[in-house]
């Protein structure tokens, strides 16, 4: 690699143009010792990128034997026994967790043993079976109450919907007009029994004041 | 468990009361299926269009009449009319309702019953029941007696010129 493609190589890294292999052909050229002294300027940015990334399975490291120390305390909650399992079911782990891994390998396989037979359940035990009546009874409870309610709405109904399929005669005026006919064809029936009754009344005041003049 | 017995007991304390709003809705439906009698029913819908039709009407005093009533029922046959009368005034219940007065017409027994006081009734029942008909109405809403026994000529001209419409468009 010549200077000046690692200079246009640069050139294009400080727009943010270049391509992941052109990044690699910077960090291979960068690790090299023998660096152009005009192009060592641009050497720290890429060596310590390259630090940078060998840092990282450092620190979980760090993290996984604090979590490990948690997990023999017995003190991990779920989501932390969860990243252990995770680690430890990956290829490359520490070379200081190495012992633990069989435990935590062996953990996750448990995780994945399925039931193949069909479960039988043995129905010894009696506060479960006691639950089962209960829910039992809850059901027909319930089946009771909506049967009992749902037959008086349903009566209800048929009390107060139901008259237009009754076998009386049933007439129902759809217009005004129509309705407004019925009305007065009934208020003058009031009107004409009220008025007899009046009247009833007046003459049985009078038959008594007769009475009562006729006793003076 | 106990959420269920309450549910029950609320159910049990709510079927009386939804009985008794219906004391006279009973009654009716109790007929209704007696193929001898003929049932008119208006209802709180068209008497809200019956009082927009009168609105525009010159007569007043029918507008009057007929705008504060919100339902009528009439229940009416000429089978063993005596029968039914007095079975009427048997069924209907007395602590609801008040007898305001009791007639005789020509051989027809007449009875108004009534709900609310003074002059001005929430609800007005008319049995009637002689040798040829039992009826039975039952006004929902106010009405002033007073001026309906006033009204009493013109109401049955009216009454009876809608009628003779009806007729001739049947």
């Amino acid at each position: 690699m010549d200077t000046q493609y690692i200079e246009i190589l640069l050139e294009k890294f400080w727009n943010a143009e270049t391509t992941e292999q052109e990044e690699q052909h910077l960090k291979i050229y960068f690790q090299q010792p023998n660096i152009d002294p005009v192009l060592a300027y641009a050497k720290p940015f890429f060596v310590v990128m390259e630090e940078d990334q060998s840092c990282v399975p450092d620190f979980t490291e760090s993290i996984v034997s604090r979590l490990v120390e948690k997990y023999f305390a017995a003190e991990t909650n779920l989501e932390e026994e969860a990243i252990l399992k995770s680690y430890f079911g990956q290829e490359n782990v520490a070379p200081g967790l190495q012992a633990n891994s069989a435990i935590f390998r062996s953990l996750n396989m448990m995780g994945n043993v399925a039931y193949s037979k069909p479960l039988k359940i043995q129905k010894t035990d009696s506060k479960k079976v006691s639950i089962i009546h209960l829910n039992w009874f809850k059901v027909a409870a319930a089946a009771v109450f909506f049967g009992v309610g749902g037959y008086f709405v349903l009566q209800q109904s048929t009390q107060t919907e139901m008259p237009p399929i009754a076998k009386a005669r049933y007439i129902e005026p759809d217009n005004p007009e129509e309705a407004l006919e019925y009305t007065l064809k009934a208020l003058a029936m009031v009107s004409r029994k009220y008025k007899k009754g009046e009247a009833q009344l007046l003459e049985g005041m009078k038959t008594i004041n007769n009475a009562k003049g006729a006793g003076n | 468990m106990r959420s269920i017995t309450t549910v029950f007991a609320l159910l049990i304390a709510i079927l009386p009361c939804s009985a008794q709003t219906n004391a006279i809705d009973r009654f009716f439906s109790a007929y209704e299926n007696n193929e001898n009698f003929t049932v008119v029913y208006v209802s709180p819908k068209m008497f809200e269009m019956v009082a927009k039709v009168t609105n525009d009407s010159k007569n007043s005093d029918i507008k009057e009449l007929v705008k504060d009533i919100k339902g009528l029922k009439i229940l009416s046959t000429n089978k063993d009319p005596l029968k039914y009368y007095a079975e009427a005034s048997k069924k209907i219940p007395l602590g609801e309702y008040e007898v305001l007065m009791t007639v005789k017409d020509k051989g027809d027994n007449v009875k108004f019953l009534t709900k609310g006081n003074g002059d001005v009734v929430d609800e007005l029942l008319l049995l009637v029941g002689g040798a040829d008909d039992f009826v039975l109405m039952s006004f929902v809403g106010k009405l002033d007696l007073n001026k309906i026994s006033k009204l009493a000529n013109k109401l049955d001209i009216q009454g009876s010129e809608h009628l003779d419409k009806l007729k001739d468009k049947k």
